[in-house]
C-alpha cells in the first residue's frame, strides 16, 4: 500500500512521460498565526501524518527564511522543503549582493504566491497552505497562500482544521494591540482546542514569533490538557446526540 | 493491511507471525491498488485548480463620470478568508479594473494588465486609453482560451471624450460597452436592481435629468447592501471609486453586513 | 582614420593593455551633451542639457523614466540608450511581478553592467556608446550610479558626465558638503537649483539654460521618480539668477572646505592632463 500510494511522485523515470502531483501524501495540520502589537505569532504542532497515521512526530512545520521572515505549512511536507529550498537559494543569491536589501515577509509572500500559480498552471502543485510573517518598515506583515496560488493578509489566521475551530475564537478574542503573552495565550488556547478536536494533531507544538528585530522558533512543547472536562465525558445524550 | 495480505497470502517472511490470526476475509476489498484511494484519499484531494472566492463589481456610467463598486469579502467555500482583500486595480488616472472569481487568477491577471498598461505607458509616453484596455484585457482573456482565468471583469473609465465607459467580459474575452454592469457573486440579485434605478427598464416613467455622480454612489451601496442580505459571499465593505472629467479619482470604503 | 594597429575590434588588446574600442565607446560618453546628478539625503537630482541637432530639430530627450522610483540620464548614443531603457524597464517591471515590490537599483545595476561588459569582450559585438546616469530610491535609500560602456558602474555622491562636465564636477565638488542640509530640510528646490547651476557650466559659449534645452528629474525615498522639464521647470530657469549657492549659514561651513575643493580642483587637472 505504501509503495503503491508513493508511486506517482517517485517514479519519475517510468515509462509514463511526467507524472504529477494529484495529491498530497505526507502531511501537517493546522497552523494558526495572529499579529499582535509590533509582531506577529504563529503556533503548530510537529505532526507530518500519513494519512490518518501519525508518522512523522518530529517535524519543524515553522521555520526561519531569514532573520525577519518565518513560515508555517500545512499540506505536503516534501513541496515544504521544496519551497524552503527555493527560497533559501534566494536569500543566498541576496545575501551575496551585500547591499542589505533582504527580502522582506511581503516579497517572500508575494515571491510564493508565484510560485504556487506558476505550479498550479502546470497541474503539478506544491499542495501547501503556507503562512508567511515578518514586518516590513515597523509594521507586522501576515500573508497566507495555497497550493493554487489563492493568496491574501490578515490580521489572525489559521489552516487546516484550524480554519473550522481556531479561526471562530481568534473572531473572538484578537485585537491590535495584544500584548505577545495574550497572542501566546490566544494560540495556545486555539492548539488546545485543535488537539482536543483535530485528529491529525499531536500535543507537540512550536510557537514563532517575529518583530522589527528579528525572529525566533521554540523548541517543541506540550500543552496542559484536561480531559475530565464534563463535555468529554458525557456519553452521547439525547440533548446534542454527540460531544 | 497491503504487506499483511501479501504475507498471508505467499506465506511470507517469518518477522512477523500470523499465528492465530482469524482468516482475512475474502471479501475485504478488491485489490490493494482500489484500496489506496480511499485511504489517502485521492478523491477527496484530487487536484482543482480553480476555486470561487465570491466578488461582487459593480459599475455605473454617467456623463461624465463613473462609478465602481467592489466587495472586499474573500471566501472558500462557506469560510471568510479575509474581509479586506483588494479585487480592484487602478491602470491609470481614469481607468479602472475589477474583477470577481477564482482569486488567484484575479490577482494574477491584474499584475498581468498591470504590466501591460505600463509596457504602454513607457513605449507611448501616455497613458493608455479605456477602450485600449479594453481590447487588450479582450485579448488577453483570449490568450489563456483553453485554460481560462476565471474572473468575471468590469472594466470601467472615461472615454477619450472624458464619458463614462463600462466593458464587462466574460471569462474568455468576449466584451461589450455597456451603460452599466455588475458581475460575481452578487450579479443576479443587483442586476434586476440597476435596470430598474439607473436603466428605468419596465417603468412608465422617464429619469428627471442626468445621474450625478452622488446619485451612482448610493445605488451603488443600496445595491451591494440588498445583495449582501440575499448573497453569503457578499458582504464586509465595498470599495468605491469615482471617476470623474476633470477631477482626481477618488476612492472611498463602505462597510456593509458582516455576517 | 585608425588610431592604431589594435583598435579594429574589442577582442583585441593593445602591448599597453587597453582596448581601444571600449575607450572609443568611453569617448562617445564624453562627446555627448552633459548630465549632472547629485544625491543627497533621501534625495537624487539628476540635470540635462538637450541639444538641439538642427535649427529646425527638436531637442533631444535626456531623461527618460524607468520604474516608478528609477529613473536615467544618458549621455552618448541615444539609440542605445534606448535598448538599454528597454532592459532596464523589463527588469523592474519582471521584479515587481514576482516580488510585488521595487527592484533595488544596485542589483539593477549589476545586472545592467554585466549585461554591458558582455559587449566588449565578443567579437561580434560592439560596446554600448552611451553612459548613464542612474537615480533611484529603494529600501536601502536613495542612490545615484554612472555606467560606463567598458560595464564599470560606479555609485556617486555627485557626479557629472558628457561634454564639458569637469566644470560641473567641480561645481559639484564646491558645494557638495551644503547639500545634506538641504536635502534635511526638505528644500527640493535648492538641491535641483544647484544641479541646474552645474549643469549651466557645461553650456557652450554663448549658450543659456532655458526651460527648452535643460531638464531635471528627482526621485526621493518613499516618493516617485518625477521629470521637471518644459514649463513646470520654468519657475526655476526664473529662479536660477538670483539662486545664492552659498547662503549665509552654509556660506562658513563651505569656506572650511573651498580650500580642500581648490586642492581637489588643481587635482583633477592634473589627472585631466594625464589622460590626454
Amino acid at each position: 500500500m505504501a509503495a503503491a500510494a508513493m508511486a506517482p511522485k517517485l517514479s519519475a523515470s517510468s515509462s509514463t512521460a511526467k507524472e504529477l502531483t494529484t495529491h498530497p501524501i505526507v502531511t501537517g495540520s493546522s497552523v494558526l498565526a495572529v499579529k499582535f502589537a509590533g509582531g506577529v505569532m504563529m503556533a503548530s504542532d510537529t505532526l507530518a501524518s500519513y494519512g490518518s497515521m501519525a508518522r512523522f512526530p518530529d517535524v519543524q512545520r515553522l521555520r526561519q527564511v531569514s532573520d525577519g521572515v518565518i513560515i508555517g505549512a500545512s499540506g505536503e511536507m516534501s513541496d515544504f522543503d521544496f519551497a524552503m529550498r527555493l527560497l533559501d537559494e534566494l536569500r543566498v543569491e541576496s545575501e551575496c549582493a551585500e547591499d542589505g536589501a533582504e527580502l522582506d515577509a511581503g516579497e517572500v509572500h508575494h515571491y510564493l504566491t508565484r510560485v504556487m500559480y506558476n505550479r498550479r498552471n502546470k497541474f503539478n502543485p506544491l499542495w501547501n497552505q503556507l503562512v508567511v510573517a515578518g514586518t516590513k518598515d515597523g509594521k507586522p506583515v501576515l500573508g497566507v497562500v495555497d497550493q493554487i496560488g489563492t493568496a491574501f493578509e490578515a490580521d489572525f489566521t489559521a489552516t487546516g482544521f484550524g480554519k473550522h475551530m481556531a479561526v471562530p475564537q481568534m473572531r473572538e478574542h484578537w485585537r491590535a494591540d495584544m500584548t505577545e503573552g495574550e497572542a501566546r495565550e490566544l494560540l495556545e488556547g486555539c492548539m488546545r482546542v485543535l488537539f482536543y478536536r483535530d485528529c491529525r494533531t499531536i500535543n507537540r507544538m512550536q510557537i514563532a514569533k517575529v518583530t522589527a528585530t528579528g525572529s525566533v522558533v521554540s523548541p517543541a512543547y506540550s500543552l496542559d490538557t484536561e480531559w475530565s472536562l464534563k463535555s468529554f465525558k458525557k456519553e452521547a445524550s439525547p440533548e446534542d446526540g454527540s460531544w | 493491511m497491503a504487506f499483511a495480505a501479501a504475507a498471508a497470502s505467499s506465506g511470507g517472511p517469518a518477522f512477523f507471525s500470523s499465528a492465530g490470526a482469524a482468516p482475512m476475509a475474502a471479501d475485504i476489498g478488491p485489490a490493494a491498488a482500489t484500496v489506496v484511494p480511499k485511504s489517502v484519499g485521492i478523491k477527496e484531494h484530487r487536484f482543482e485548480p480553480y476555486d470561487f472566492n465570491g466578488g461582487t463589481v459593480l459599475a455605473i456610467g454617467g456623463k461624465d463620470f463613473v462609478v465602481v463598486a467592489v466587495d472586499t469579502r474573500l471566501s472558500e467555500d462557506y469560510h471568510i478568508l479575509t474581509r479586506d482583500v483588494n479585487r480592484s486595480v487602478v491602470l491609470s488616472p481614469h481607468c479602472v479594473l475589477a474583477t470577481g472569481g477564482c482569486h488567484t487568477d484575479v490577482t494574477t491577471l491584474h499584475k498581468v494588465i498591470d504590466m501591460r498598461v505600463k509596457d504602454y505607458k513607457h513605449d507611448h509616453e501616455v497613458d493608455i486609453e479605456t477602450h485600449s484596455v479594453a481590447q487588450m484585457l479582450g485579448n488577453t482573456l483570449y490568450g489563456r482560451r483553453f485554460f481560462p482565468y476565471y474572473a468575471f471583469n468590469v472594466l470601467s473609465g472615461l472615454d477619450a471624450e472624458g464619458k463614462g465607459a463600462v466593458y464587462t467580459y466574460d471569462a474568455v474575452g468576449s466584451f461589450e460597452r455597456v451603460p452599466y454592469a455588475c458581475q460575481g457573486a452578487g450579479q443576479r440579485l443587483i442586476i434586476p436592481y440597476l435596470d430598474n434605478v439607473v436603466g428605468f427598464k419596465s417603468r412608465t416613467d422617464k429619469p428627471e435629468g442626468d445621474l450625478t455622480p452622488e446619485a451612482a454612489v448610493n445605488i451603488a451601496k443600496d445595491a451591494f447592501i440588498t445583495a449582501a442580505e440575499r448573497q453569503i459571499r457578499v458582504g464586509d465593505s465595498i470599495r468605491i471609486f469615482t471617476i470623474a472629467r476633470g477631477v482626481a479619482m477618488k476612492e472611498a470604503r463602505f462597510a456593509i453586513r458582516e455576517d | 582614420m585608425n588610431r592604431n594597429d589594435y583598435d579594429t575590434d574589442v577582442t583585441v588588446f593593445s602591448p599597453q593593455g587597453r582596448i581601444f574600442q571600449v575607450e572609443y565607446a568611453m569617448e562617445a560618453v564624453n562627446q555627448g551633451s552633459a548630465c549632472v546628478g547629485l544625491a543627497a539625503g533621501e534625495y537624487v537630482v539628476l540635470a540635462a542639457l538637450k541639444r538641439l541637432p538642427s535649427k529646425l530639430a527638436t531637442h533631444q530627450r535626456k531623461l527618460l523614466p524607468i520604474d516608478e522610483h528609477l529613473g536615467v540620464c544618458i549621455s552618448g548614443l541615444t539609440a542605445d540608450a534606448r535598448s538599454l531603457c528597454k532592459y532596464l524597464r523589463g527588469e523592474c517591471l519582471n521584479h515587481k511581478y514576482v516580488f510585488g515590490s521595487e527592484l533595488p537599483v544596485g542589483r539593477l545595476m549589476s545586472g545592467l553592467a554585466d549585461k554591458m561588459q558582455e559587449c566588449t569582450q565578443s567579437y561580434v559585438r560592439r560596446p554600448y556608446g552611451v553612459g548613464m546616469l542612474v537615480a533611484g530610491a529603494d529600501k536601502t535609500g536613495a542612490h545615484l550610479f554612472q555606467t560606463c560602456p567598458s560595464g564599470n558602474v560606479y555609485e556617486y555622491k555627485a557626479h557629472a558626465i558628457g561634454a564639458r562636465a569637469q566644470s560641473a564636477r567641480t561645481y559639484l565638488e564646491k558645494h557638495y558638503d551644503g547639500f545634506a542640509a538641504l536635502a534635511a530640510a526638505g528644500d527640493k528646490e535648492a538641491l535641483l537649483l544647484h544641479a541646474l547651476r552645474a549643469l549651466a557650466s557645461c553650456t557652450e559659449a554663448e549658450e543659456e539654460l532655458s526651460v527648452d534645452n535643460a531638464s531635471l528629474g528627482v526621485v526621493q525615498v518613499g516618493s516617485g521618480f518625477e521629470v521637471v522639464d518644459g514649463t513646470s521647470m520654468a519657475p526655476l530657469i526664473a529662479r536660477l539668477a538670483d539662486f545664492n549657492p552659498d547662503p549665509p549659514a552654509a556660506a562658513a561651513a563651505a569656506a572650511g572646505t573651498a580650500a580642500d575643493a581648490a586642492a581637489a580642483d588643481a587635482a583633477d587637472e592634473d589627472d585631466d592632463m594625464a589622460m590626454a
